[in-house]
């Protein structure tokens, strides 16, 4: 979009659609510098028939980002020919300094038993959070696209560039009780750039049990909704593609070329091999999927997904169904500063 | 052991980058166009055969698994053991107490798709071995150039890492380099198995090779340390 222009977005969101959703801009070459900037934001959509609504659980949108500052505050971004960048190339631009909804370490508070319900986005350009809450019970309850079916208590929960969890998190009951939101250390890179406090945990926001009246005790449903397999038995394509360093099937992003043809109304499984050291986050735009198997082994249940992390040196099944919305649609590596550097394709649905 | 005494040898070469490993060529010279060899020019299994002489006679397996050997077990399957990995920089056991001290793990170099070279073309196995180019890091093109954004030659060239000896081998003709990628994308089975990403400067050695380069093409003989021979062929 121009300076200073407007365009007006009109779509329909179907039914079933109800989720976790950001927004970014997505300029060639300058998607990690735009958001890095700070043009992000989160878009939810409710569903009318929401369970967890239902009982009264609060919503809290917890957007997750990192930044890099100077001396006087102001976001830093190296020198293009300095080795700095060439790391950030490589690694995708990480920030030292860890925010949660633009802050750092805020705090929430929750009445003594309260549970809420966290609605978290990475919306960083490459960090990826492993997330958990010592002290705290927490409750896998959705991803990109919505709630699982059944929840899953755990320990922690990773996400990924852009990928969105669901959790429930059960506070403390004594008043004044603290905990924190940590991230948990991750590691996704080649050795060669590998950042030397990568092993370390970082918090992130202060959860604090408030002085309220104790809140009544809730019984989390078994279904929260119907989340059906999608059909793999008339599948119009198997594909693969090929991740590797800032590149997919061997190519760099051409603007001017399709990559994939597909049809609508078909299903294809595509198998997303990353074939280097450090892990890539696979986005495909306009359509959800749900991941059928992770190097060999079957997902445990069916779940609405947008983006999915690829380890490094591995591979993911997924499954997609083209049910409308003819015309080109790309997908990436969700490191913008992969994206940026043309590891992205198009997929035209005629 | 040979291992020991590949490793040894590689390593004394290595530190600290001495000139004793020969580096990138001179930045203006201009490479022969390289072009996979025609049909005419070979058949398949000439083609297969030269490549497996190569990598029989350049050692290939004494680190990348099987020596010598090609029905030995792991042949060119990569690092499977301790004793396969190698420790570049100022290291044990010449020096235990000082740093860098990094590990580099020869690759897994059979077809397999997720952890060796099935999901890389022919042209970036040659590319990797002419020019020294990762190649999950460099497109699958034609290079024309070794100067970086030129000809394909990448902005940014992430390098192989030692003791890979890239410099020496990209001297061989192309023939001898694709035959080589045509055996191994070809000809040996592919073997699963995930060998740890090799540890480096976070430049991918790029500093190292840009410092010490060498020409390539090598200067026209005779150079002041050669002599040229009379029209005879005897010695002047």
């Amino acid at each position: 979009m121009p300076p200073g222009s407007t365009y007006v977005y009109t779509f329909r969101i179907p039914a079933g659609y109800a989720g976790t959703y950001w927004y970014h801009p997505h300029p060639d070459a300058r998607s990690s510098y735009q958001v890095t900037k700070g043009l992000f934001g989160a878009m939810l959509v409710r569903a009318r028939d929401d369970p967890l609504a239902a009982l009264g659980i609060p919503d809290k949108v917890l957007i997750l980002s990192d930044n890099r500052f100077d001396a006087h505050g102001a976001i830093s971004f190296p020198d293009s020919e300095s080795l700095q960048a060439e790391v950030d190339l490589e690694n995708g631009r990480e920030g030292n300094v860890l925010m949660v909804n633009g802050q750092v370490m805020p705090t929430i508070q929750i009445p003594p038993g309260g549970m809420q319900r966290w609605r978290i986005i990475d919306a960083s350009a490459s960090r990826v959070y492993r997330l958990s809450v010592p002290g705290a019970q927490l409750i896998h309850v959705g991803s990109d696209g919505g709630l699982f079916a059944h929840a899953l208590p755990v320990h922690d929960v990773t996400v990924a560039n852009s990928e969105r969890v669901e959790v429930l998190v059960q506070g403390g009951s004594t008043p004044g009780e603290r905990m924190q939101l940590v991230d948990l250390p991750y590691d996704r890179y080649m050795p060669q750039t590998r950042p030397a406090n990568w092993d370390s945990t970082r918090s992130l926001l202060s959860l604090v049990v408030s002085h309220a009246p104790a809140a009544p005790p809730i019984r989390v449903p078994t279904l929260l909704r119907d989340v059906p397999p999608l059909d793999t038995t008339h599948v119009a394509e198997h594909r693969v593609l090929v991740m590797s360093q800032g590149l997919i099937d061997g190519k760099k992003m051409d603007a001017n070329r399709v990559d994939l043809h597909g049809r609508l109304g078909t299903t294809e499984i595509w198998e997303i091999q990353n074939v280097v050291g450090m892990d890539h986050p696979f986005h495909l735009h306009g359509f959800r999927f749900q991941v059928l198997d992770r190097d060999g082994v079957p997902e445990p249940f069916p779940s609405w997904k947008d983006v999915v992390n690829v380890p490094g040196h591995s591979s993911v099944r997924i499954v997609v169904h083209f049910d409308d919305f003819p015309g080109k649609w790309m997908y990436h590596c969700h490191i913008l500063d992969h994206e940026d550097e043309g590891m992205m394709g198009i997929l035209e649905l005629k | 052991m040979l291992r020991a005494r590949i490793s040894s040898r590689w390593i004394v070469g290595l530190v600290p980058l001495s000139a004793a490993v020969v580096l990138l060529g001179a930045r203006t010279t201009k490479p022969g166009r390289a072009t996979a060899p025609s049909r005419a020019d070979t058949s398949s299994a000439q083609l297969i055969a030269r490549g497996r002489y190569q990598v029989l006679s350049h050692g290939c397996g004494g680190c990348h698994g099987g020596l010598d050997d090609p029905s030995a077990h792991g042949w060119l399957a990569g690092v499977e053991t301790d004793d396969q990995v190698f420790e570049v920089g100022a290291c044990t056991p010449l020096h235990p107490d000082t740093k860098p001290c990094l590990k580099t793990y020869p690759r897994n170099l059979t077809p397999d798709n997720e952890t060796g070279l099935g999901r890389f073309t022919e042209r970036q196995i040659f590319n990797a071995l002419r020019y020294g180019l990762r190649p999950e890091e460099t497109p699958d093109v034609e290079i024309t150039s070794t100067t970086p954004g030129q000809g394909n030659f990448p902005m940014h060239p992430r390098y192989l890492a030692p003791p890979m000896p890239w410099t020496d081998w990209r001297h061989m003709d192309d023939s001898e380099l694709w035959a080589i990628a045509a055996y191994l994308k070809r000809a040996v089975k592919p073997v699963h198995n995930r060998v740890p990403e090799s540890e480096g400067p976070p430049d991918f050695w790029a500093s190292a090779y840009t410092k010490l380069a060498g020409p390539y093409p090598a200067k026209p003989f005779p150079t002041e340390n050669e002599r040229a021979l009379d029209s005879s062929g005897s010695d002047k």
